[in-house]
């Protein structure tokens, strides 16, 4: 544009000098190591895994773990205290409930139910929903636009009205609170799974598997399914919390697991008429309730800081 | 804006469709005699029975059925109470404006506060205010609804006497309908002290109600706020002289909040589900509350006509979220 | 008098040096050129002057005085009184550094509003005019645009006429052109330059762009690694470079590699974070280093920072 500056001096920039020092190469570490390292990093993640291992733990040792059954009503010890407070014993350490039954009991008992419920109703959503997630990206002309459309309905409910709406249908029950969450839980997974896959399908090494001849299914399940994983993993964790609200709150308004079945929701609903005369009532399942789902989206957060770099990876 | 409103309600209308099917299917996928189901009338006589599934259109073809169910809707017939025997839809636009009052205070105190709390986090980024405010809405986000309400009944309303546990309105006021919002009847009534009792009763349910969306709201405005703060843009306003609140607010969040927006159609939903929970603990009087008694009831008109409305309610939010969101970001709106 | 001084400004940011003793000077109506690479700390002296730098960065200065107000132990609150008035500054990614949510007429006009006061009638007159001024066509209709809608070279004629608005005595240009496309770059700088002779005020173009330089500027400072290695008027510098970095960087221009089979680069990276050395931070890649060079670091000395800078002999080819 202007005219350049007249002509440099004739000194020649190459040669000559002390060396700059080039920095030493570094290995870098596994996909799985990476990920293991950085979610230790996050110390709140860990410890939120921790506990929800000791939880879980806890759920399942319930036989084992208290003296009493869930059921069992001890009628000398109707709305005994937990241990800490006046007139409680060390026999029923988080008190009894209003019919003389051992909180501690009942509540890891329905541990097993919430836990066992919000895996169950996870896979239940997870397994339908990434196959037909994988469908809608690869048949985009003939499958998409009805799997779609049929997500888009379910989704115009919000969550635990559409649990309650099937509930409606199928009457309370532990399998049927399975199925109303599972089925709320649907369109989450298959909208993650088709835009991830459709992501992917772009991707240069899709195209040259096709032209190589790759059959459509292999395609599916060896190359875009793995890469999808990261985003998935963190989907199910966190709706794997949601489902063990969505059991408490079914529970609470009488529409998920039926009584005597021992289910946290289920506890704090009994429990309303005796928020004076014994709180703890109230309070123990709650805070149950509270820290478990607590640890697990601390867990899904920490998952997902740690997955990111991953997961911009793959989307 | 006119002609983006209708190309959305063309894509929505297959939905719309599919709930009203949904629906209409809702009532005859319960399993048991659909007279029975629909009219709460049992061991009828034959004559009588079949007299009736004549007189409900059962023995037509389900597509007629569904024809002429929608038909109905279309006329603002919801269909009739099993219990009360009183047309759905009067029973419904009676209940629906306490809903709507307690949706509407949650909402706000979700936004005041979230936004606040997500705006100063993100300014002070790692500190302990940062981390007490995420704490507080990881926590928040975590919550058992019912049980938060509880927690709050027993702590203000039983042990500091602050708050009543139900009801909209002390039961000491007669206060006369006008517009179905406690807060305004109370005020055009001429009972002393009705809207302060009215505001007590308020509050407690829109503070549990609204726990969620501001845990939830403030998380999303934290992180669409830092993002912003990253910008060039935010270089030369401060580059410009400009006051610092005004750099923040004006510039910053401006931005910020197109991302937040988003997220509200979501919260609504979250409202809607939380409304049944908020009105069974705090007997509040609303559409939540009705639903579940009439599950309880088997009482399926109503039962069929709540889970409807709320569903096209979802919808209708929904879509006014998504025009809003064309309208604030400039670059949907205006186009090059 | 020189309207803008300079001295021994340092820039820190946790330990690394982005700035290291900048001396400056920049004389009333006076177009100062600041040339170097990326990460000579070019951008962050002049940001570290208008205030606009963060924690973790720490600014330190013996002196940094602007039309005889003292920028350095001033408090925000009155800076923000001279920012954006009387120095502004234009930056380089237009698109970017505007708000996104705001018409550029609104953009403009905040800073008439809040620095001049103006309202109603005189405000859209002046931001009209502004808007003509920097030749931006159908001004009217384009004070509602988004920048979105507008083009580069549209967005940074915007750029100017928000930061001339006020009339400021020094305006900072940092890379104004380098985003923009090469017949686009020329109108802006003439623009800059016709805006700069017509005003008076002081211009302070940051580029690395040697051919600019040449074209506009009356004295022109070296920038390496956060320090100048030379300064001095234009013309001397660029015909009779002393210090080694300068004629490397005009022994690179591909005018002056004309018929070569490569272009004469410059071995060697600029100093990172991690090794800074300890003597001359040239040295490294300078051909002519010798032992003090390794050892000490030279201090800026007519104009020259170097031990055995290029005599005027070598100069010439």
């Amino acid at each position: 544009m202007t005219n350049p500056p007249k002509r440099p001096p004739a000194a020649s920039p190459r040669g000559g000098g002390a060396r700059v020092p080039m920095p030493a190469a570094e290995t870098s570490p596994s996909p799985a190591g990476e990920f293991a390292q950085a979610f230790a990093a996050n110390l709140g993640a860990l410890v939120a895994f921790i506990v929800f291992m000791l939880i879980a733990l806890a759920a399942l040792l319930a036989p084992w773990a208290t003296p009493h059954e869930p059921v069992q009503q001890f009628r000398d010890h109707l709305l005994q205290p937990p241990l800490w407070q006046p007139g409680g014993t060390a026999r029923f350490p988080l008190g009894t409930d209003e019919l003389g039954r051992d909180i501690l009991a009942r509540l890891l008992h329905g541990g097993r139910v919430s836990l066992g419920i919000g895996a169950l109703s996870v896979l239940l959503a997870l397994l339908p929903g990434v196959a037909l997630g994988l469908i809608a990206a690869f048949f985009q002309r003939i499958a998409a636009p009805m799997i779609m459309r049929l997500m888009d309905i379910l989704l115009a409910l919000p969550g635990l009205l559409l649990a309650i709406a099937v509930i409606t249908i199928l009457g309370p029950g532990l399998v049927n609170t399975v199925v109303a969450i599972a089925v709320g839980a649907l369109p989450g997974y298959v909208r993650l799974t088709r835009a991830a896959a459709l992501a992917e399908l772009q991707r240069d090494y899709v195209t040259a598997s096709r032209v190589a001849g790759a059959g459509t299914l292999r395609l599916m399940l060896s190359a875009v399914l793995p890469n999808c994983l990261a985003p998935l993993i963190v989907q199910a964790t966190l709706s794997f919390s949601s489902a063990i609200l969505e059991t408490a709150a079914l529970g609470f308004l009488g529409l998920g697991v039926p009584p005597p079945t021992p289910e946290w929701g289920g506890m704090l609903s009994a429990a309303r008429d005796y928020i004076e005369r014994a709180p703890w009532v109230v309070t123990m399942p709650g805070l149950t309730i509270l820290v478990t789902v607590l640890s697990i989206n601390l867990t899904g957060d920490g998952l997902r800081d740690a997955l990111d770099p991953k997961l911009r990876q793959a989307a | 804006m006119f002609s983006l409103l209708l190309k959305k309600l063309a894509t929505l209308a297959p939905t719309l469709i599919g709930v009203t099917v949904a629906a209409f299917a809702l009532i005859r996928l319960i399993p048991g005699d659909p007279v029975e189901i629909m009219m709460g009338e049992r061991r009828l006589e034959p004559a009588a029975h079949a007299a009736l599934m004549q007189r409900l259109g059962l023995d037509q073809p389900l597509h007629l059925q569904y024809l002429h169910y929608l038909g109905s809707l279309l006329h603002g017939d919801l269909g009739q109470s099993l219990v009360t025997r009183e047309p759905v839809a009067a029973e419904f636009a009676a209940l629906f404006p306490a809903t709507i009052e307690l949706a509407m205070a949650a909402l706000l105190l979700a936004l005041a506060i979230g936004l606040t709390l997500g705006l100063i986090a993100a300014l002070e980024r790692g500190s302990l205010v940062d981390q007490g405010v995420m704490g507080l809405a990881t926590v928040g986000h975590s919550m058992p609804v019912f049980w938060w309400g509880l927690m709050l009944i027993m702590l203000f309303s039983v042990q500091l006497g602050w708050t009543p546990v139900s009801g909209r309105v002390g039961i000491e006021f007669d206060i006369p309908v006008v517009s179905g919002f406690m807060l305004v009847d109370a005020l055009l009534s001429d009972e002393a002290g009705a809207f302060v009792s009215a505001v007590q009763h308020l509050v407690l349910p829109a503070v549990v109600l609204g726990t969620i969306p501001m845990a939830v709201i403030a998380r999303m405005t934290r992180s669409s706020m830092l993002e912003v703060l990253r910008e060039d843009y935010m270089r030369t306003a401060r580059a410009k002289g400009l006051a610092p609140w005004r750099v923040v607010i004006v510039h910053g969040l401006r931005n910020a909040l197109i991302p937040v927006i988003t997220v509200l159609g979501l919260q609504v939903g979250s409202l809607l589900g939380g409304a049944v929970l908020t009105e069974t603990i705090f007997s509040w009087p609303g559409i939540g509350k009705w639903l579940i008694d009439a599950i309880g009831r088997r009482d399926y008109p109503v039962v069929q006509a709540g889970i409807l409305v709320s569903a096209l309610i979802f919808i209708g939010v929904n879509l006014a979220v998504d025009l809003l969101y064309g309208v604030i970001n400039p670059r949907i709106r205006g186009g090059s | 008098m020189s309207l803008l001084t300079v001295r021994n400004l340092s820039v820190d940011f946790a330990g690394f040096p982005a700035v290291d003793a900048l001396d400056l000077d920049v004389a009333e109506g006076e177009l100062l050129g600041i040339v170097g690479e990326s990460g000579s700390g070019k951008s962050v002296a002049m940001l570290a002057l208008m205030g606009l730098i963060d924690a973790p960065g720490r600014v330190s200065a013996d002196a940094m005085r602007f039309d005889g107000i003292d920028l350095l132990h001033m408090a925000s609150a009155q800076r923000r009184h001279v920012i954006g008035k009387d120095i502004a500054m234009v930056f380089q990614d237009a698109q970017g550094s505007l708000n996104p949510s705001h018409t550029v007429g609104d953009q403009v006009r905040e800073s008439l509003r809040t620095h001049l006061g103006l309202r109603g009638a005189a405000l859209e007159q002046r931001v009209r005019a502004l808007f003509e001024q920097v030749e931006i066509p159908d001004a009217r209709r384009r004070l509602d645009a988004y920048p979105h809608q507008l083009s580069g070279g549209m967005n940074q004629r915007v750029m100017i006429a928000m930061a001339i608005a006020c009339d400021p005595r020094l305006l900072i240009a940092d890379e104004p052109t380098t985003a923009l496309d090469v017949t686009i770059q020329a109108q802006v700088m003439d623009l800059l330059a016709r805006l700069q002779r017509e005003r008076g005020m002081s211009l302070v173009m940051i580029t690395h762009d040697l051919a600019v330089v040449a074209e506009m500027a009356q004295r022109v400072a070296v920038m390496y690694a956060g320090q100048v290695v030379e300064q001095g008027e234009v013309d001397a510098v660029l015909s009779d470079p002393r210090h080694p970095y300068t004629a490397a960087l005009l022994a690179a221009l591909p005018e002056h590699n004309k018929g070569a089979r490569r272009l004469a680069a410059l071995p060697g990276l600029v100093p990172g974070r991690r090794d800074r050395p300890q003597g001359c931070l040239f040295a490294p890649r300078c051909s002519h280093a010798q032992g003090r060079c390794g050892g000490e670091r030279p201090t800026l000395a007519a104009g020259v920072r170097c031990f055995f800078p290029l005599a005027a002999e070598l100069a010439h080819g």
